[in-house]
């Protein structure tokens, strides 16, 4: 596994294995017929800088976290998935805070934003980590919201 | 008769959903009054889908997306008429809060959706009003639609606001042939009728125009025109002019145009009503006013979507018509190509010899598609990029053992579905 790199100024990894982070499946990474995500739901795409965005259990809620999302982004979540602090580590990630990143005065930030760190995996290394999220997602199965 | 008390909209309400089916006889088919049958009850709305899926008032998964649509454009609305009453003011932050819609019951008649407000709100007001601003655009909608040509001239574009919310347009997309999918509220004479017909020759042309219109002249551009490709359903072909009409479901109607007469033969195999034509990908010229598509022309290559009847079909052609940035948040995702879907329904195709169940079906942002079946003991997954190689992956995930292969032979992929099955 490639070596983690450090937080940035303004971010800090998050530490306690219990904590859950949340994350908003959109379409078309959605199966209808079973509700199942797809694991590409659980990874940045390129656009992301490899960091794709969570939200915190200990700063948000699941529904909270869905409509700031559907206020916000340009697709509505079909629903809100979630895996844990530990569960990143145990895939041999982190998950990062970067509410104190200065950013622009217009720039729009998810309450309780963080990401999953994909920063210095191969190819092979980020289809483990996201497949291996989606399956912890599934056995924790979607958190209720509307 | 209450079916499924208290369900509140969304993904979660689905297995419970599809689990009531206590209606004796679903031949029965009431109106959809906003009244309930019993009378003892105003509803908010009642949505009503009947066809064969709603039999035995089962409401599927996919199908509980248009409710999702009707609570945006109910809120939306709601949003126009409070800024209207407070001009000058910001929306007040809980304004949506209030607006969330809940499923109190299935009743039968295949199948209607019971909807109220969640809670009493300080501003139910304001949503009743936007749905009563749904419910005149629509109706206007359907006066347009009605009219000639002379009256269409006079139609003033700018009383329809709530067109410009694609969850206008994409109401009732979800319905497969043979659906109906009608709303009825205290407010509606008669109950409004989502049809194709209205969607496709109405909502979607003005919608688009509606955008033109109120495009400030400022940021008018040039026509540009990139090499490149469109989906969609041809169904006008011109073998004088050497021309074409298709409809694209991102851009609505599009012209076309071919010079080589070759193509003509090509082009009348693909020939059909709208609503039958199969899903094409027609390479060439893509011509854009004000970034919306509007011309392809010296048209090179028109492909076929095969569909085969086969479960896969409807998502196969949904994943067809994805166009270049089919994903809004990511610039770079790029149109799913048919040569990946071919192989993919190769693949399908091995479930059934290997008594396994049918895996996702997605797009993969290099245009490429994954099939991946998920449980929380194993993901497995074959990725197909566009020029064909394969990806083959099987975790494991208690011991996080991995098998990882890459192959460019179709058969090794088609192998990797039983060698994977538990």
């Amino acid at each position: 596994m490639s070596p983690l790199l450090a937080a940035e100024a303004g971010e800090f990894v998050i530490t306690d294995v219990d904590e859950l982070v949340y994350r908003q499946i959109t379409e078309p990474l959605m199966e209808a017929e079973t509700w199942t995500p797809s694991s590409i739901a659980f990874a940045p795409n390129s656009f992301d800088q490899k960091k794709p965005s969570f939200a915190r259990q200990t700063l948000t809620t699941p529904q909270d976290a869905r409509d700031w999302h559907n206020e916000n982004a340009k697709k509505p979540s079909l629903g809100v998935w979630a895996c844990s602090i530990g569960e990143v580590i145990d895939a041999k990630s982190q998950t990062i805070d970067d509410s104190g990143v200065t950013r622009a005065a217009n720039a729009v930030v998810a309450p309780g934003h963080c990401y999953v760190d994909y920063r210095e995996l191969t190819k092979s290394e980020t289809r483990l980590l996201r497949s291996t999220l989606l399956a912890k997602a599934l056995a924790r199965k979607e958190l209720t919201t509307v | 008769m209450s079916m499924c008390k208290s369900d509140v909209v969304g993904p979660l309400t689905c297995t419970s959903v599809g689990s009531v089916s206590d209606v004796p006889n679903n031949e029965t088919t009431p109106s959809i009054d906003a009244q309930s049958p019993d009378g003892d009850h105003e509803a908010f709305a009642r949505l009503r889908m009947k066809g064969p899926r709603f039999d035995d008032t089962q409401l599927p998964i996919d199908a509980m997306v248009e409710l999702q649509r009707y609570q945006r454009l109910i809120l939306k609305g709601a949003e126009l008429e409070w800024l209207k009453a407070n001009p000058d003011q910001d929306l007040p932050a809980d304004f949506a809060a209030g607006s969330k819609l809940v499923l109190k019951e299935l009743e039968p008649g295949s199948t209607i959706s019971v909807l109220d407000l969640a809670a009493a709100s300080q501003y139910d007001a304001y949503y009743e009003a936007g749905r009563e601003e749904f419910e005149r655009e629509f109706e206007k909608i359907e006066q347009w639609l009605a009219s000639d040509t002379a009256q269409r001239a006079g139609f003033d574009l700018l009383t329809l606001p709530l067109l410009d919310e694609p969850e206008f347009a994409e109401l009732g997309s979800s319905a497969q042939p043979g659906d109906e999918f009608t709303i009825a509220s205290p407010t509606t004479p008669a109950p409004i009728a989502v049809t194709q017909e209205i969607r496709t020759e109405a909502i979607a042309p003005l919608a688009e125009q509606r955008a033109l219109l109120i495009t400030p002249p400022t940021v008018v551009i040039a026509p540009r025109s990139v090499p490149g490709e469109v989906a969609g359903k041809l169904f006008l072909v011109n073998t004088e002019t050497l021309s074409f009409e298709m409809r694209s479901l991102r851009y609505g109607k599009i012209h076309g145009r071919y010079r080589n007469s070759d193509l003509t033969a090509d082009l009348r195999k693909v020939l059909d009503s709208k609503d039958k034509a199969p899903v094409v990908r027609v390479t060439g010229e893509l011509r854009y006013r004000n970034d919306v598509l509007k011309e392809v022309l010296n048209v090179t290559a028109v492909q076929l979507l095969a569909t085969d009847g086969e479960p896969w079909s409807a998502r196969f052609a949904a994943l067809a018509t994805l166009d270049d940035a089919w994903d809004p948040e990511n610039p770079n995702s790029r149109a799913v190509q048919f040569a990946a879907l071919d192989a993919a329904r190769a693949i399908l195709g091995e479930c059934a010899a290997a008594n396994r169940a049918l895996p996702g079906i997605f797009p993969m942002e290099d245009g490429g598609v994954q099939l991946e079946w998920a449980s929380p003991e194993y993901v497995t997954s074959i990725e197909i990029s566009p020029d064909l190689e394969f990806e083959l992956f099987d975790l494991e995930v208690a011991s996080q053992s991995v098998v990882e292969e890459q192959t460019t032979d179709l058969s090794n992929a088609k192998a990797f579905v039983a060698r994977t099955a538990r």
